[in-house]
């Protein structure tokens, strides 16, 4: 520990570097490891994407009634955001950039009125349908971000 | 070695669980809000946190806040390695001045978190204690070595190098 007039520098215990077992793999076997679970979650992951769609349509369907409803845009926001920390990982990276651009949008606009929820239709039109041709690639998909950036841009509130 | 996930979506927890076995976590202890998250902190066998930034309060910055500046703290020097999907630069001062010792953007790879983990396991950052702050040196890439110590060593290395050269 040393000492100044203006702060003090502190060095905690090592414990983790003390427990850290000494494996018997070596880095890259510890990556391959790695590397296998990812693939395992990968092969169940359009599940978890297709069970979140769903309710972000669900989600949808309510504000479309009742547009005011702030928990129903905060919860979209929620999913949108779990969407777009997940898809990239495992194979859907158009459909988790145009969860951020989602998210990017919920997070600018305040009201939510006809033309808003065209445009958050728009986005979780596109992620649907990106699922359902799943396995096309993502060639293409960065247009649908940009046709979704014009749109917003469009609407004035970018 | 036992990790906390303060994570409220459980798809991110099969996601973490599996991946963190495979490096070698053998206890897992899940919470869903900062609170509870204390509350298993204050019970022991915790050596590493993970923590979510999620949109409501009581996420994993809360929990990063009570950590560090809280008197009644279980374990101030606990590692905190915080996942978000946001990373504009003032979400990252917040992150940095309350506390954590590492940051992860969401989407992550296995790489990435092996890296944050290799970090705080083997290059942990010094604790910097001020009047206004408490928790890892905030400055990065200085991964536990002193700045001027690393500048005399890199003069050392340079001009070791210039008479191999020469």
């Amino acid at each position: 520990m040393s000492l100044s007039s203006q702060h003090r520098i502190i060095r905690p215990a090592k414990r983790l570097h003390f427990k850290a077992r000494d494996s018997d793999l070596s880095v890259s076997q510890t990556m391959a490891k790695a590397h296998r679970v990812m693939a395992a979650i990968a092969k169940i992951y359009a599940q978890w994407l297709s069970a979140d769609l769903e309710a972000l349509s669900a989600i949808q369907e309510n504000l479309h009634a009742a547009p005011n409803d702030a928990g129903g845009k905060r919860e979209l926001f929620r999913i949108a955001h779990e969407i777009k920390g997940q898809a990239g990982g495992f194979g859907y990276r158009p459909v988790g950039e145009i969860a951020a651009s989602l998210c990017q949008y919920l997070e600018k606009i305040e009201t939510l009125g006809s033309v808003q929820m065209k445009i958050i239709d728009a986005h979780i039109d596109a992620m649907r349908a990106y699922l359902e041709r799943s396995g096309e690639g993502g060639a293409g998909d960065r247009g649908t971000v940009a046709r979704l950036a014009v749109m917003i841009t469009r609407a004035g509130t970018a | 070695m036992g990790v906390l996930i303060l994570e409220d979506s459980a798809n991110m927890r099969r996601i973490l669980t599996p991946l963190l076995r495979s490096f070698g976590f053998e206890a897992f202890h899940y919470a869903t809000n900062s609170q509870m998250a204390l509350g298993l902190l204050r019970k022991g066998g915790i050596d590493l946190s993970i923590v979510d930034w999620p949109m409501k309060a009581q996420g994993g910055i809360d929990f990063a806040r009570m950590v560090r500046a809280e008197k009644t703290s279980p374990d101030p020097y606990l590692p905190i390695i915080l996942l978000s999907g946001f990373t504009d630069p003032e979400r990252m001062r917040i992150a940095r001045n309350m506390g954590v010792n590492e940051i992860l953007a969401k989407p992550f790879s296995p790489e990435a978190l092996y890296g944050r983990l290799t970090s705080i396991v083997r290059q942990p950052r010094p604790f910097f204690e001020t009047g206004s702050y408490f928790g890892p040196d905030r400055r990065t890439g200085t991964a536990g070595v002193a700045v001027p110590y690393r500048r005399r060593r890199d003069k050392r290395w340079l001009s070791a190098r210039k008479s191999d050269i020469a």
